[in-house]
């Protein structure tokens, strides 16, 4: 089945804007929420969410189909996202252990995402802590690790679509995703339950 | 396959990424071993509270940000510095090619015009000062020389 992304991004090729349009429409959501998963900060993912589609602006005179386009978008993302880790690194501005932003300043934010389910203060200040635990659980996890959990929990990507994105073996995105899932099993645990249900 | 085998390769069995023998071969493990079956579960759950984060919705003025970016970007090519910059871009390796090309053929032309008597000079200088300008049947030192002077001395002797 030909990608419909791809057509979209051949029509923009040949100087169809509307095209673009609607590939930024419909991959938004999803680049933004990578990005914010990857950084943590909300204000910073959008922006960077504005460079990679800046990116596919300018590359779209030399871009050729050769990958499904979620592939090369992601593969943008990725790189951006990993580039901004390293400059951070070197602005020594990032801390593993700097507080968690969902917890603060993002309050707001917050309340407006659970404002639906009218929960009670007590349910607010839970989920607020545990966002906040987990956070800092993704956080943690080493660069490639943590891009290439997100991608398989939040965009469901196959093992193997992940390793054309951070350009290396499926079995190296095998070993990265078993040692991320432990840590982050271990770091978790407080809201695990260690009952099996069976079943797998 | 131990449970340490079985442990490591939970994640991809969870995330259906095993060929259908090995995964065949774990749900047998884990129907049998209640620790592993434990720790599927954990990892299970912990998947489930990290996919159970709230998705962001993009903000109203991300498109607004997006296309400024973009139309930014359309005037700064439209300048006639950046379009100077990009013709001196791809004109610069064609211009040093060129100077080069003629530069070699210049020189090899003036070279069989004007053949330079210099250069022979300075050539056979340089071979006189090491030596190589005249030949030496046997090197000072060398143990043919100490063998030929011994030869000649004893000769002398023997009248």
């Amino acid at each position: 089945m030909p990608d419909s992304d791809v057509s979209l991004m051949l029509e923009f090729q040949k100087g169809d804007i509307s095209s673009f349009e609607k590939l930024v429409q419909k991959h938004k959501e999803s680049i933004i929420n990578v990005i914010y998963q990857f950084i943590g900060e909300r204000d910073e993912a959008e922006d960077l969410a504005v460079e990679v589609f800046l990116r596919v602006y300018r590359a779209a005179k030399k871009y050729q189909a050769k990958a499904k386009f979620t592939t090369w978008l992601y593969k943008i993302t990725t790189n951006l996202c990993l580039n901004e880790i390293r400059k951070k690194a070197k602005l020594q501005t990032i801390s593993l252990s700097k507080p968690i932003s969902a917890g603060e300043e993002k309050e707001e934010e917050l309340i407006e995402k659970i404002a639906d389910a009218a929960p009670s203060p007590q349910q607010i200040l839970e989920k607020k802590e545990r966002n906040a635990l987990i956070r800092k659980a993704i956080d943690s996890l080493p660069a490639k690790q943590r891009m290439a959990t997100i991608l398989q929990i939040y965009e469901e990507l196959s093992y193997k679509e992940i390793s054309t994105i951070l350009g290396c073996s499926v079995k190296s995105v095998e070993r990265r995703l078993y040692w991320a899932r432990t840590s982050l099993k271990e770091r978790l645990s407080s809201y695990l339950t260690a009952e099996s249900s069976g079943g797998f | 396959m131990k449970c340490k085998g079985i442990r490591r390769k939970l994640v991809a069995y969870l995330d259906g990424e095993l060929r259908e023998k090995q995964k065949l071969l774990i749900k047998k493990h884990l129907s049998q071993c209640a620790e592993c079956r434990k720790e599927a579960h954990l990892l299970n759950e912990s998947f489930c509270l990290l996919k159970g984060q709230d998705y962001l919705k993009p903000s109203e003025d991300f498109l607004a940000s997006l296309w400024e970016r973009i139309y930014s970007l359309e005037k700064r090519q439209l300048l006639p510095q950046a379009i100077f910059g990009r013709l001196v871009h791809a004109a610069l390796p064609a211009a040093v090619t060129a100077v080069l090309i003629i530069g070699v053929l210049v020189g090899s032309s003036v070279e069989k015009i004007i053949p330079s008597p210099t250069v022979k000079l300075k050539e056979e200088r340089y071979l006189t000062s090491i030596g190589l300008d005249s030949f030496q049947d046997l090197p000072t030192g060398s143990l043919p020389e100490i063998y030929l002077n011994l030869a000649s001395a004893e000769e002398v002797e023997n009248g």
